[in-house]
């Protein structure tokens, strides 16, 4: 039963709010190793140099999005496990099954509260202690 | 810059949809017009200027404070579902590229005066989550003691702007409010299950 503390997620967005948003969530859910990434160049940026246990990306953005960034991360060996949960908007609730078929662990539709956010990262995770 | 108190001759109405309270709008069509009243709540108009489309939001964060703690409250985080909902339809149907934006933002009125002044609250949001993105608003029409018809074409950005009289700004406003608090703590249903 991994430790909600002892976790490190790396969220990936490029709006500053959301990113926000986002950490403030984990935060309540007792996470303490977050690392942001405000694009999808930023997050491979970032992957080079270090592991983490967790993904959440947004999946518009401006450089490379999230589905991309998800290809790209499944291609490479020390990262192809990472367990990776794609946030989208209603209106993007199609192209779901799309990041299924790329390897995404699960998903998460804004807009998500502290509640939705656990259930998602237990998940794929395992319940947090 | 000041908008037009009243529809100038070559404003063509086009076909009109209502922008409702919780709704978000975008159009590519260029007879489009989105039309909304609003008393207390906020609508931005977002336009991707390169690719000639537009559209708009209407929301009302009913519980915000306006105190710094409360920047991510359940307020505060609808205020930015519903703006991030807006940016990403406009970007994804045009060019991508956020430097092709153009804000406008309406609303915000303080109708009562003994009510607690929900409309400055919600203009002090959307200007500070503009700012934090990095957005520039090219027109506003905020505040006032009044609520406000607005009238806009997502393809050319142009905003006409009807101010209300006082004896139906009042209910207005009571509705909003009443349509936010239901609408405020609600998280997406999950209708997919795929795993």
């Amino acid at each position: 039963m991994p430790k909600a503390s002892a976790v490190s997620v790396l969220i990936v967005d490029d709006q500053q709010s959301m990113r926000g948003i986002c950490k403030y969530i984990l935060t309540q859910l007792g996470f303490k190793d977050i690392v942001e990434a405000k694009s999808g160049r930023d997050a491979l940026t970032k992957l080079e140099k270090t592991n983490v246990d967790l993904i959440i990306s947004d999946w518009n953005m401006d450089d490379v999005d999230g589905l991309t960034l998800l290809k790209v991360i499944r291609k490479h060996p020390r990262t192809q496990s990472m367990p990776f949960i794609m946030a989208t908007g209603r209106s993007d609730k199609e192209q779901v099954k799309e990041a299924i078929e790329c390897g995404v662990n699960n998903y998460i539709i804004k807009p998500f509260d502290a509640a939705t956010m656990k259930k998602r990262i237990e998940a794929v995770i395992g319940a947090l202690s | 810059m000041p908008h037009s108190m009243t529809m100038p001759e070559t404003f063509t109405r086009g076909v009109v949809t209502t922008v409702h309270q919780g709704d978000c709008l975008v159009s590519v069509k260029p007879d489009a017009t989105f039309s909304t009243v609003l008393g207390s709540c906020i609508s931005a108009c977002v336009r991707d200027r390169a690719a000639g489309l537009g559209g708009m939001n209407h929301f009302l964060l009913a519980n915000q404070s306006g105190s710094s703690k409360d920047r991510f409250g359940e307020s505060a985080r609808y205020g930015a579902f519903a703006m991030e909902q807006l940016i990403n339809m406009v970007l994804s149907k045009g060019s991508g590229r956020k430097a092709n934006l153009e804000f406008k933002v309406f609303g915000g009125g303080n109708i009562h005066a003994g009510m607690n002044d929900v409309g400055a609250k919600n203009i002090a949001f959307v200007r500070d989550f503009l700012a934090e993105e990095g957005y520039v608003i090219s027109s506003q029409d905020l505040g006032g003691n009044y609520a406000r018809r607005v009238m806009y074409q997502p393809v050319t950005g142009r905003a006409f702007v009807k101010r209300l009289d006082s004896t139906d700004s009042a209910r207005l406003v009571h509705e909003e409010l009443a349509i936010a608090k239901r609408q405020v703590i609600k998280p997406v249903k999950d209708d997919i299950e795929l795993f």
